[in-house]
């Protein structure tokens, strides 16, 4: 007998062909017929494999929630990447507040100034410490945070004229000082997590 | 995200093997990290549950694994094996999660019926059984091929091979709509595309 058909072994592997039939190609495989014998064993194993399949399929929603993971974390890397650099606006300056009717005003040793870029304000204090310098201390916060995470740490630059006066890095709770800072008017850098703050004409004065 | 349909999963695990799966996450492909996660679902949830946790337990690790899959997704990009590592890290958090229930005291106990086959039951602890780690990959390699087929292959192989009650040619034909005569050579040329999608791997 020349080999069966793969169609005709699988029905003698299943025990559906008639005695007579079986018997040809039970014959045939004794016979040796190596190709038959692969296809046998192959048939044989993938049945088998199958048939012990215990393997168990998770429910839907467990299937989905995983494969949010993706878009969930590219999202959130996302919104770190997407924010380049800004300058920060000045909100609050405590020199340029109208002292109040009748109230002799006292030259306060502290000039606050408050600035803000997206959600980082920036939050400094210039106390002169000398005829002609001060202490620059502030606190770089992000809306809504309590726990300061992303404002620890962060490197820091003071420059006048384009050159870098003074590289330092808020603590962990976003606080910087840069003592002994001639009068004039300088930039502040501040490196976030989502991108360069600047802060431009910053007067560090007599107040 | 794309809602994908069982077809288009399907293609996407014919076309591209685990590492072209990996590289295409690697670059912003969410279809990619879909197709991925679903095709290592059953190898990745069977698991907890063959470790007789309950479904709520299962379900955190099959997270958690996922997590895992997705942060070393660059390691894992020349990996050998995928199947291998999902079932380590797998098997090691069930061991954290059934160490924890101890300890708090919480019995956690499926009421899934399992099998009590020693090779299908998880230690609570200590690596698998080269045995069992076998079985669990042969029976994904085998799965996933199946899951490739054209839809009516598909249907036929599982009807034929996965149901736990035996369908008489009949059952099968009615249910395929196909008659009876057909269901035999159908099998076949199902289980000769069948045999080609594997590779040689089974």
């Amino acid at each position: 007998m020349k080999c069966p058909s793969f169609e005709r072994l699988i029905e003698y592997l299943d025990d559906h062909l008639t005695i007579a039939e079986a018997e040809r190609v039970r014959a045939h495989l004794a016979s040796g017929c190596q190709s038959c014998a692969a296809s046998r064993q192959w048939y044989e194993n993938a049945r088998a494999i199958a048939a012990n399949d215990d393997s168990i399929e998770p429910p839907p929603w467990v299937l989905k929630r995983a494969v949010r993971i993706f878009d969930a974390q590219r999202e959130r890397a996302g919104r770190i990447e997407r924010i380049g650099s800004r300058v920060a606006s000045l909100i609050f300056d405590s020199l340029a507040r109208p002292a109040a009717a009748g109230v002799r005003s006292t030259a306060s040793a502290n000039r606050q100034l408050l600035y803000r870029a997206g959600d980082y304000s920036i939050d400094l204090q210039v106390a002169a410490s000398g005829q002609s310098r001060a202490d620059l201390t502030g606190q770089v916060l992000r809306v809504g945070e309590a726990a300061f995470e992303s404002v620890a740490g962060l490197p820091l630059e003071l420059a006048h004229e384009g050159e870098t006066i003074c590289s330092t890095v808020t603590d962990e709770i976003g606080q910087f000082i840069i003592s002994g800072v001639d009068f004039g008017q300088y930039d502040l850098r501040v490196e976030t997590p989502e991108g360069r703050i600047s802060v431009t004409e910053l007067p560090v004065a007599e107040s | 995200m794309k809602d994908h349909s069982a077809s288009q999963i399907a293609e996407d695990v014919v076309q591209r093997d685990d590492s072209e799966l990996i590289a295409a996450c690697l670059e912003g492909d969410s279809a990619a990290w879909e197709a991925l996660i679903t095709r290592y679902r059953r190898l990745i949830y069977s698991i907890p549950i063959k470790a007789r946790l309950s479904v709520d337990d299962a379900a955190d690790i099959f997270q958690s694994v996922s997590l895992k899959l997705y942060e070393k997704l660059q390691t894992l990009r020349d990996h050998q094996k995928i199947s291998s590592w999902l079932i380590t890290t797998t098997t090691r958090e069930c061991w954290r999660v059934i160490a924890r229930n101890r300890r708090e005291g919480t019995l956690a106990v499926s009421d899934e019926p399992n099998s009590l086959d020693a090779l299908s039951e998880i230690p609570a602890s200590g690596p698998l059984a080269d045995e069992q780690r076998q079985a669990l990959q042969q029976q994904h390699i085998l799965r996933q091929a199946v899951e490739s087929l054209p839809d009516r292959c598909r249907e036929l192989i599982t009807m034929l091979y996965y149901q736990k009650d035996e369908l008489s040619y009949s059952d099968i034909a009615r249910r395929m709509n196909m008659p009876v005569s057909s269901v035999g050579p159908t099998r076949a040329r199902c289980l000769e595309k069948l045999k080609k999608l594997l590779h040689g791997k089974i």
